[in-house]
């Protein structure tokens, strides 16, 4: 009984933790006007909220397949983001002529 | 790989059967033998990046503090009335000398919040931040430094 309603918390928090960034990511998804700054917030809640999501309801599931199926859902989520939104980004920055309008560029490379 | 291919036929399929498991030994050989004669990858490769295997687990738990992070850093942005974010495009050089080392680090820092890797051009990385401060140390981080130490233990 007791085991029952401790795993049943801690998936809720997981769960809940996961639900109020994407809230937050939606929030920030509307404040911001530009999109290279709208993708920030929206990869606040690809790199958290997900995560945090799925380890709640892996926590729910227990150990059984369906958690290794969540776990590899996750991993391709991480590896996948990344590309889309680099995609995103580098056409954006490669088609908008005012960019330097939204944003300081800076042209001489850190080394 | 063998293995990876193997454990995803077998999470995929839900059940543990000798079918299942005869069939998945089956299909794995023969896509580690495609990938072997069609897709330049051997099993020289595989001894590489197994030699490599506990950085690889210790740059995946940085990876995970940086993005945690990074997440809690750029938050605030989100509620900031007064004070607006400043977006800023940077451009820097890292030391890598592998191509396999660049793009694992342009995609870490896509995947953190509040950077985005724009390009990537031989050794130039072009990364958008939303504030500047997000990415005042990102030349000098901890995931950057990891690679670097991998580089040299593969002798490249």
């Amino acid at each position: 009984m007791f085991p029952e309603i401790l795993r049943f918390g801690a998936g809720a928090l997981f769960f809940l933790s996961g639900l109020i960034i994407f809230v937050i990511e939606i929030y920030g998804n509307y404040r911001f006007s530009y999109v290279l700054n709208r993708m920030h917030a929206a990869s606040i809640g690809d790199s958290l909220g997900i995560v945090l999501c799925l380890i709640g309801l892996m926590i729910f599931s227990g150990f059984t397949f369906v958690t290794l199926k969540l776990a590899a859902v996750a991993v391709f989520l991480w590896f996948s983001t990344p590309v889309c939104s680099h995609l995103v980004a580098k056409l954006e920055t490669e088609t908008n002529d005012e960019l330097e309008q939204e944003c300081e560029v800076e042209r001489e490379c850190r080394d | 790989m063998f293995l990876i291919l193997l454990a995803l036929w077998l999470i995929f399929n839900g059940r543990m059967t000798p079918e299942i498991l005869v069939f998945g030994i089956l299909l794995t050989s023969l896509l580690l033998g495609f990938a072997c004669r069609h897709m330049d990858y051997s099993i020289e490769k595989e001894r590489r990046v197994l030699r490599l295997s506990i950085q690889v687990v210790l740059y995946v738990g940085a990876l995970i503090g940086e993005i945690w992070k990074a997440n809690l850093a750029s938050i605030p942005y989100i509620f900031r009335r007064i004070r607006k974010p400043a977006p800023r495009i940077i451009r820097f050089r890292t030391g890598l000398r592998t191509q396999t080392a660049r793009v694992v680090l342009a995609n870490s820092i896509t995947l953190t919040p509040g950077t985005i890797t724009v390009s990537l051009e031989d050794e130039v990385f072009t990364v958008h931040c939303l504030d500047a401060s997000l990415a005042e140390d990102i030349q000098t981080s901890g995931l950057v430094r990891r690679l670097r130490r991998m580089e040299e233990v593969s002798g490249k």
